[in-house]
Formats: C-alpha cells, sequence, structure tokens
C-alpha cells in the first residue's frame, strides 16, 4: 500500500503537466496560426489594394486612352505603367510563422500576382513601344503621301520626299512586333522611289512610251500602301489582344 | 493535432494561388478603358488613304501628241435592204470619228475615201450581219471583223433596250456605237464598269449593260491607246 501512494502521485503529476504541455502546444499553435493567419490577410489586402488602384488609375485614363491621338494614348499607358510599378512588391515575412500554410499560401499568391504585374506591365510596354513607331512612321510618310497633284518641275522633288521617307525608316528601331511590317514598308518605299526614278529619267529624255510605263509603274506602287495599312492595324490589335489578356489574369 | 489547429484557425486567412480569370469581352463591352485602345488616327489610317498623285502631262508630251499627225482612211458601204439614209449615217460617222471627244484625241483624223482605205465602215442590216462572221457578229448587235466596222442598222435605228431605259439619247448611242466599233478596229477589246455612278468606257458592252455606270459614248483618257496605230497612253 505504501508503495502505490507515491506512484499515484507521479502519475497524477505526469498527467496534469502532459495536458499543461499539450494545452501549451495548442495555445502555441492557435497563436502562430493567427499571426500566418494575420500576415496572410494583410498581404491579401495589399494585393487587392494594388489590384485596386490599378484599375482606378485605368478608369481616371479612359478619356485619354480612348482618344484618337496616339499621343494621349501613350501618356495614358505610361500613367498606368507608372501606377503597376509601385504594385508588384510583396513584403516577405522572416518571423517565425513563416512555416505555416497561411504564409505559404499568401507568398504563393503575391509571386503570382507578381507575375501577373510582370506580364501586364510588358503588355503595357510593348503596346506603347508599337504607339510610339506607329505616330514616328505617320509622321515620316505624311509629307510623302499628302502629294496629290504634281507636275514636270516638280517630280524630282517628290521624289526626294520618298527617299527621305524610306531613309528615315531604314534607320528606324522598330519593336519586334513592327519588325516585319517595317521591313516590307521599306520595300514599298523603295518601290515607289524606283518608280519615280524612272518617271525623272523618261521625262528627261522625252521619251513618251517610258513616261507612259513609269506613270503606270509608279501609280501601281501606290497600290501597296493601303495592305500594309492592314498590316500595321493588325499589329497593335495583336498587341492590344496581348494587354487585355494580361490585364485580365491581373484583375481577377 | 498541431497541424489541424493550425489549419482550423487559418480558414479564414486561407487563400488560393491558382485562381481562375475571365477574359475582358471588348466586343460586350467597348467602354472598358483598355478596349479599342490600338484604334488611333495613326500609320494605318493615313496608308488606306495612300493614291497616286494625278501626274499633269509634260509640257513636250502635250507637243509630241498635238505634232503627231495620223491619217486614218476609211470608206462608207452599206449591205442589204437598209431603210436609213446612208449619207445622214456617213455624215453623223464622219463627225463622231473627227470629234475632238473621240478618237482623234489620239492624234488621228479621219478621212472618207472611195478607194483604197483603212477601214470600210459598213451599215448593214440585221439578217446580214453575219454575213461578215458567222462567229464574230450576230443579228443583234453591231460588230467588228478585219477591216470592216459594222453597224447593225436595227441598233443605228433604234438603240438597245438597255440604253432607252437609262434614258441615253439616240444620237448618243450612234456616237458611242461608231466609236466602240471603231475602238475595236485601233485594237481594243473590251472593258468593264470601273465604278457604279461613273462614265463608262466606250469599250464596255453598253449596248448589252451599263453595270452600273453612266452611258459614254466617247472613249475615256485610259483608253486612249491604239495598238494598230502604236500610240500608247
Amino acid at each position: 500500500m505504501k508503495s502505490l501512494i507515491p506512484t499515484a502521485i507521479f502519475r497524477h503529476k505526469l498527467l496534469v503537466i502532459s495536458i499543461a504541455l499539450v494545452l501549451a502546444l495548442a495555445v502555441g499553435a492557435l497563436i502562430i496560426g493567427l499571426q500566418g493567419n494575420n500576415f496572410a490577410n494583410s498581404m491579401q489586402q495589399t494585393i487587392t489594394q494594388s489590384k485596386s488602384k490599378v484599375a482606378v488609375k485605368l478608369d481616371a485614363m479612359t478619356d485619354q486612352l480612348k482618344s484618337k491621338d496616339t499621343r494621349n494614348k501613350i501618356a495614358g499607358l505610361l500613367a498606368v505603367k507608372a501606377e503597376l510599378k509601385d504594385s508588384i512588391t510583396c513584403e516577405e515575412s522572416q518571423q517565425w510563422w513563416q512555416f505555416t500554410v497561411q504564409y505559404g499560401q499568401a507568398t504563393a499568391e503575391c509571386a503570382l500576382h507578381r507575375k501577373e504585374s510582370m506580364a501586364l506591365m510588358k503588355g503595357v510596354s510593348d503596346l506603347v513601344d508599337l504607339l510610339q513607331y506607329d505616330m514616328d512612321t505617320r509622321a515620316v510618310l505624311a509629307p510623302a503621301l499628302g502629294v496629290k497633284t504634281t507636275e514636270e518641275k516638280l517630280f524630282t522633288a517628290h521624289r526626294n520626299i520618298w527617299r527621305a521617307a524610306r531613309d528615315a525608316q531604314q534607320s528606324a528601331k522598330p519593336p519586334e512586333a513592327a519588325r516585319t511590317v517595317n521591313d516590307t514598308l521599306i520595300r514599298d518605299l523603295s518601290a515607289t522611289v524606283q518608280g519615280w526614278d524612272a518617271l525623272i529619267s523618261a521625262n528627261r529624255a522625252h521619251d513618251a512610251a517610258a513616261f507612259s510605263k513609269a506613270q503606270k509603274t509608279l501609280a501601281k506602287t501606290y497600290d501597296n500602301f493601303p495592305v500594309r495599312a492592314a498590316e500595321f492595324e493588325s499589329s497593335l490589335q495583336a498587341a492590344e489582344r496581348h494587354l487585355l489578356t494580361a490585364y485580365s489574369a491581373f484583375i481577377n | 493535432m498541431l497541424l489541424a489547429l493550425i489549419m482550423v484557425s487559418s480558414v479564414q486567412g486561407q487563400t488560393s494561388a491558382v485562381t481562375s480569370h475571365a477574359a475582358i469581352d471588348c466586343k460586350k463591352d467597348k467602354s472598358l478603358s483598355l478596349c479599342e485602345i490600338s484604334t488611333t488616327n495613326g500609320t494605318a489610317a493615313l496608308l488606306r488613304q495612300a493614291k497616286s498623285p494625278t501626274i499633269a502631262e509634260p509640257t513636250w508630251l502635250a507637243q509630241q501628241r498635238a505634232d503627231r499627225k495620223i491619217e486614218i482612211t476609211y470608206t462608207v458601204a452599206s449591205r442589204g435592204n437598209i431603210v436609213s439614209n446612208l449619207d445622214e449615217f456617213a455624215s453623223l460617222a464622219q463627225s463622231t470619228l473627227n470629234d475632238p471627244r473621240g478618237w482623234s484625241r489620239l492624234g488621228a483624223t479621219f478621212k472618207r475615201v472611195t478607194g483604197a482605205a483603212d477601214f470600210t465602215l459598213v451599215l448593214a442590216t440585221a439578217d446580214k450581219m453575219t454575213s461578215f462572221s458567222a462567229m464574230g457578229c450576230d443579228a443583234t448587235y453591231s460588230c467588228q471583223v478585219g477591216s470592216f466596222v459594222i453597224i447593225n442598222e436595227t441598233r443605228w435605228l433604234n438603240a438597245t433596250p438597255s440604253w432607252n431605259k437609262a434614258k441615253g439619247s439616240l444620237r448618243d448611242y450612234r456616237h458611242m456605237v461608231v466609236n466602240h466599233e471603231t475602238g475595236h478596229w485601233l485594237g481594243h477589246s473590251h472593258q468593264s464598269c470601273r465604278a457604279p455612278g461613273s462614265a463608262a468606257p466606250v469599250m464596255q458592252q453598253q449596248s448589252i449593260d451599263l453595270q452600273g455606270c453612266a452611258f459614254n459614248p466617247w472613249p475615256l483618257p485610259f483608253e486612249l491607246s491604239s495598238t494598230r496605230l502604236g500610240v500608247t497612253l
């Protein structure tokens, strides 16, 4: 009987200690979980705010983005890009809750948000580059295509305008998406310059047959440009589609 | 158990890294700021309007054209029992051929002769049309075969239903049919209406269908050439 009492007391103590230990561990786990939860909530809030800021900026820029003036569009897109630049950092934590499931999920979400932000920023940049190239190209071509009528004494002057346009496009640095259309445009411009050269030669030689032929050839070179218009348009549309896809991924 | 507790406590904070998203449909909502951003008044708009400039004829070319003297001789004849006045026919044909709006713009003068000539202008009854060529001519319309420019008398007197429907005058039809058949002799083949509402090329088969063009008895500037005469545009 004597020997049983200490054993019972010992068992009792062991039980109490065990329960206390389990409770302590449970409370600890609960605290860690709650901290992780807080962190996840905070990060989620940051991401939501970031999305919201970009959406608000886009709304604010609607007039500029819908403007027919390319400069306005570019300005609007650059403003959105600036907003995006600020939105892609995610706070990382070295705290003791970093091993929680919540932390893992939150950081994964943040990484995805960063990736989507980067994709959206690239989409914006690509479209800005393309719009800038489009605007520059228009400025180069406008004087040449503005000629509606011409006479003998102006043939050389007009040929020189086309030559200047061709040289300008040759030295242009188009974005990747416009490289092919730029190469084709240069070929078209060269053909028109050659057409003018032939007309000038026939005119100097007073050769009626050669003049007539050169006139027809020159007229045909102008037929290439409306075809090129569609290519310019489709490269811009493709960039817009990419941007919309990136934005859909970003905002949802 | 610990893990279970952590999981349980994190129900509120659970987030999913994998999200599905619906694509923006600009067709449904064009007002979205990123929609139609590629629609600009840029290079495409400019290129679409590109058109070859109108080149004024150089002075030396105009001079060459004015200096060109080509004389074309023709005789007038009839075939079949025509009821029309042949002198009247010849007179109108002469004025048509040498009209400043007509083939004379090639630098050519059409001279009516009685002996050997470059071509023969014939006014023929409908039943005699195929006597010139069973394949190239028919009883309904006029035609040109070799050195014969043949005007179908029925058409000369009545024009065609299509022409009359378009309210073209008989005089204009006569100008047109002489110019059209002479145009074949000059080396032209048929043309089509280039743009609805515009003047029909004289080499269009206006007797059959105006194709939306306005009737026109005279050659258009782009028709002013002749392989037979060696005259280019």
